[in-house]
């Protein structure tokens, strides 16, 4: 089993995160340290503080060393896949490495009605984020990409330089949706997260899942879904620290 | 999975919640921290997970 810890962005400040991860370093218990992608607070006042995922993600990628680092999870809706996908690339060279991509679907009413970002109804939403995770695994990858979804259109698209961790950084898909969200997880990611409310109810939906990943074939990751062996992407020659 | 550390409760019962999950067959815990805590928390919370 391995550990990593998560630290809220609300109601507190940029030095204490930056502190803890900083200590966190030094703790090789903790595999990784993550934040989350969200304006608002998501307890108390939501007027109160909250900083910002990537512009974190980013400085914590210089604060520290050994950590691998991460956003439980960034919502689809708030960045253009494109955008997206430049920001982890970024991130991921900043960190030598040590990014691990977190995405999810989105769900945040309160802060769509603020800023007028579209929160479509869950099916539409989910097939946005089909394809946003399409397009961000084609840009990391690929010297070109070219996609043309309902939503997501992406025309001889560069995204340049590309990220250490080859192919991509880890994809970590958030949810315990048993259609949607798992069926994401079995095609597109390297690592599930979800929050359940016992044991027994995340073995019933790592069943589903790994049900789902045995139907799907060969691809990376694979093989750590299903609890064989942990996921290691390679480095490009000559990166890190 | 995440595990919500409460500030009101021992260390140890958050580590009770990750062994019980860890039994269920899950490879990373992810253990938050409680609101605005400092470095402090660390070394106690290794301890406990160790």
């Amino acid at each position: 089993m391995r550990f990593a810890i998560k630290t809220r962005p609300e109601h507190t400040t940029w030095e204490r995160i930056r502190d803890v991860w900083i200590a966190a370093d030094d703790f090789e218990i903790f595999e990784s340290a993550w934040n989350w992608d969200h304006f608002y607070p998501l307890s108390g006042d939501p007027a109160g503080s909250n900083l910002e995922a990537w512009s974190m993600l980013a400085a914590l990628a210089q604060a520290t060393r050994r950590i691998r680092i991460g956003c439980q999870v960034s919502g689809m809706i708030y960045r253009h896949p494109a955008l997206l996908a430049n920001i982890a690339a970024s991130v991921d060279i900043i960190s030598a490495g040590r990014l691990e991509l977190g995405v999810g679907a989105g769900w945040n009413q309160q802060e769509c009605d603020a800023y007028g970002i579209e929160l479509p109804p869950l099916k539409e939403r989910f097939d946005r984020f089909d394809e946003g995770v399409q397009a961000i695994i084609g840009l990391l990858t690929q010297e070109q990409t070219t996609f043309q979804g309902q939503y997501v259109k992406l025309t001889e698209a560069f995204c340049e330089p590309k990220p250490v961790q080859r192919p991509h950084p880890p994809i970590v898909i958030g949810g315990k949706g048993p259609n949607r969200t798992l069926r994401a997880v079995a095609k597109w990611a390297q690592q599930w997260n979800a929050i359940t409310e016992s044991p027994e109810q995340w073995r019933e939906l790592k069943e589903v899942l790994v049900t789902r990943v045995r139907r799907g074939g060969s691809r990376p990751g694979r093989d750590h879904l299903l609890g064989e062996r942990p996921h290691r992407p390679r480095r490009a020659a000559g990166a890190g620290r | 999975m995440n595990v919500r550390i409460d500030p009101a409760e021992p260390l140890e019962r958050a580590a009770e919640t990750a062994a019980a999950y860890g039994n269920a067959g899950v490879d990373l815990i992810v253990m938050n921290l409680p609101l605005d805590a400092g470095p402090e928390v660390l070394e106690p919370l290794a301890k406990v997970l160790a």
